[in-house]
């Protein structure tokens, strides 16, 4: 081989060697790239993933129980007093069990008469109020015309006229007197307006005898769109006889004129002793019994089981404390069968009435007593969030559970969970539950007052 | 001859820069990935503030993440551009551990504060409460 082939030769290997070299400087390179990138996506995922867990809702609802239930027998919590009635015992401790033959058999007394009161006042005007209809008024239209109509949810009688010069109109009821009277008042409320260039817009009242006199009479002016009340004592004026009571509008210009009236009223109020209507006397039987439990417990609610000879009213009242008021409650019982009566807290009582004598059984009381839990609660924890919620801690007021770390105790969504929390507890005071997860804190009060 | 003498010490050269140069990186991305993660991690909650008097503040606080964490300082205020640092110190949290911290504070009845705890790492955790 001559210089030349072997410096060929040399090239080729170089080149070779060259490329081998810059391929595996290559794959150096794109490795390292392809762990950069590895790195990062690992990193980007995992993040993801945390923030992913992070949107998702955590949230609990809580229920302390902190009572229990005791069901003592009627004898031995349940006092009772009869204040109106007669009461009789059958057998010994009646309240005690349903249907055994023993129970409080309650008569009726006869308290006292109602006699149903006669009004000795009288309405003369009949549709003094123009609902919906103008009947039995009578009316003398000018140019424009009478209506019903109405305003502010309410009817009145509208007299509406597009007018250039005068008009008049009329709206008239007869009425009678027919026996003596202390007073006789009249009352109405009236509106005019117009729109336009009112020279003049008067409504006048007229009070006539059967033969036309006039007994009394007045004029009022325009109010400009404002109601106005009038309440005028008629009693000089009138005796025994028929009236004729009229309204006159007059109205000159040229505008559109809107006379409104409403709430015509005459009452006439009669002497001692006329007119006399019915009436009628409603005897009243009464009776009433006074109930109280004694117990140490934070509530309590008793069920009678009761029955009427006859239908009878109910009230029943119950002791609100914290109100300083008695709570009234109505029933009716429909007689001649067997129901059942509730009543809520530790001092209640049972009026009953009705227009028949009556005969009541109570023959047994149920009663439920909510006994304070003093050596500690249970708290109800259900997770209504879309996320797995870890407790870390309870708190009550300030001491913590448990003392140190935390509980580590998982709630799946939809799960419910029941802890018991040892706390002694004591009457009329405050307690502050807080549960704390390592998303959120949730807190509940509760108090044991009674 | 000496041009494979040339490259093989060219290449020992470039190898030898190369991977130190990818050792170097890849701890560098591990450690800057273990940092995200821990920050991720990091989860502190206030479980309970006390008020003992006008001027005193007691809050627990309890590491509930996935790291321990080291409390720096804490801030004070009624808003955001309002906080003051009411204590600075060193309280190494292990997982699942709490403490009380005292802070002296002259607070307000009824008021709406937020406080701020803040973490060596940089975490920082905002709670709202208001005082009695």
């Amino acid at each position: 081989m001559n210089f030349l082939g072997r410096l060929k030769a040399g090239y080729g290997t170089s080149t070779v060697i060259g490329g081998v070299f810059l391929l595996i400087a290559f794959i150096i390179m794109a490795s390292f790239m392809i762990l950069i990138v590895r790195r990062y996506g690992e990193l980007t995922t995992s993040l993801m993933q945390t923030l992913r867990e992070d949107t998702r809702t955590s949230e609990l609802s809580l229920k302390i129980i902190y009572t229990y239930e005791e069901k003592p027998s009627a004898s031995k919590v349940m006092k009772y007093e009869v204040d109106i009635g007669e009461s009789k015992e059958v057998g010994t401790r009646p309240l005690d069990y349903k249907e055994d033959g023993r129970y409080i058999e309650i008569i009726s007394q006869h308290t006292l008469d109602i006699t149903s009161l006669t009004s000795k006042e009288e309405e003369l005007i009949e549709n003094g109020e123009f609902t919906k209809t103008l009947e039995p008024w009578k009316v003398e239209s000018g140019k424009g015309r009478w209506s019903s109509s109405p305003y502010d949810n309410d009817w009145g009688a509208l007299y509406t006229v597009s007018l250039k010069g005068y008009d008049r109109a009329s709206i008239r009821q007869s009425f009678s007197i027919n026996e003596k009277f202390e007073k006789v008042i009249l009352s109405f409320k009236y509106n005019l307006d117009s729109i336009g260039v009112s020279l003049q817009h008067e409504l006048s009242l007229r009070i006539l005898d059967r033969q036309g006199k006039v007994v009394y009479e007045d004029s009022y002016p325009t109010t400009g769109g404002k109601w106005k009340p009038e309440l005028i004592n008629l009693t000089p004026y009138l005796e025994l006889g028929e009236y004729t009571i009229i309204f006159e509008v007059y109205m000159r210009g040229i505008a559109k004129f809107y006379t409104w009236l409403d709430k015509v009223s005459i009452i006439i109020s009669y002497k001692e002793g006329a007119p006399s209507l019915s009436a009628e006397t409603l005897p009243v039987y009464e009776a009433m019994m006074q109930f109280s439990i004694s117990s140490d417990g934070i509530n309590s609610s008793t069920r009678l089981f009761m029955y009427t000879n006859t239908s009878v009213v109910l009230w029943v009242y119950e002791w609100l404390a914290d109100d300083n008021l008695w709570k009234r409650t109505s029933y009716l019982s429909r007689g001649g069968e067997w129901f059942w009566l509730e009543f809520r807290g530790r001092d209640f009582k049972l009026y009953m009435h009705s227009s028949n004598p009556f005969k009541v059984i109570i023959d047994y009381a149920d009663i439920s007593i909510e006994m304070l839990n003093k050596t500690g609660f249970y708290i109800l924890i259900k997770n209504t969030g879309s996320s797995v919620s870890r407790l870390v801690s309870i708190w009550v007021n300030e001491t913590r559970y448990p003392d140190s770390g935390t509980m580590d105790v998982y709630v799946l969504p939809t799960e419910e969970l029941q802890i018991s929390i040892s706390y002694e507890l004591d009457f009329d005071r405050n307690y502050l539950i807080t549960v704390v997860t390592d998303e959120i804190k949730v807190v509940k009060k509760f108090d044991t007052r009674f | 001859m000496i041009l494979i003498v040339i490259t093989i010490a060219l290449w020992s050269i470039l190898w030898l820069w190369v991977n130190s140069t990818i050792d170097m990186y890849d701890k560098y991305i591990v450690n800057e990935s273990k940092n995200i993660e821990e920050s991720v991690l990091e989860k502190l909650i206030i479980e309970k503030i006390l008020f003992k008097d006008s001027s005193t503040l007691r809050i627990f606080i309890t590491n509930v993440g996935g790291v321990e964490a080291e409390i720096c300082s804490i801030y004070l205020g009624k808003t955001e551009h309002d906080l003051h640092l009411v204590w600075e110190g060193k309280v190494r949290l292990n997982v699942d551990e709490g403490t009380w911290i005292d802070i002296k504070y002259r607070w307000h009845e009824k008021t709406l504060y937020l406080i701020r705890i803040c973490t060596e790492r940089g975490g920082v955790f905002n709670e709202f409460f208001r005082t009695p």
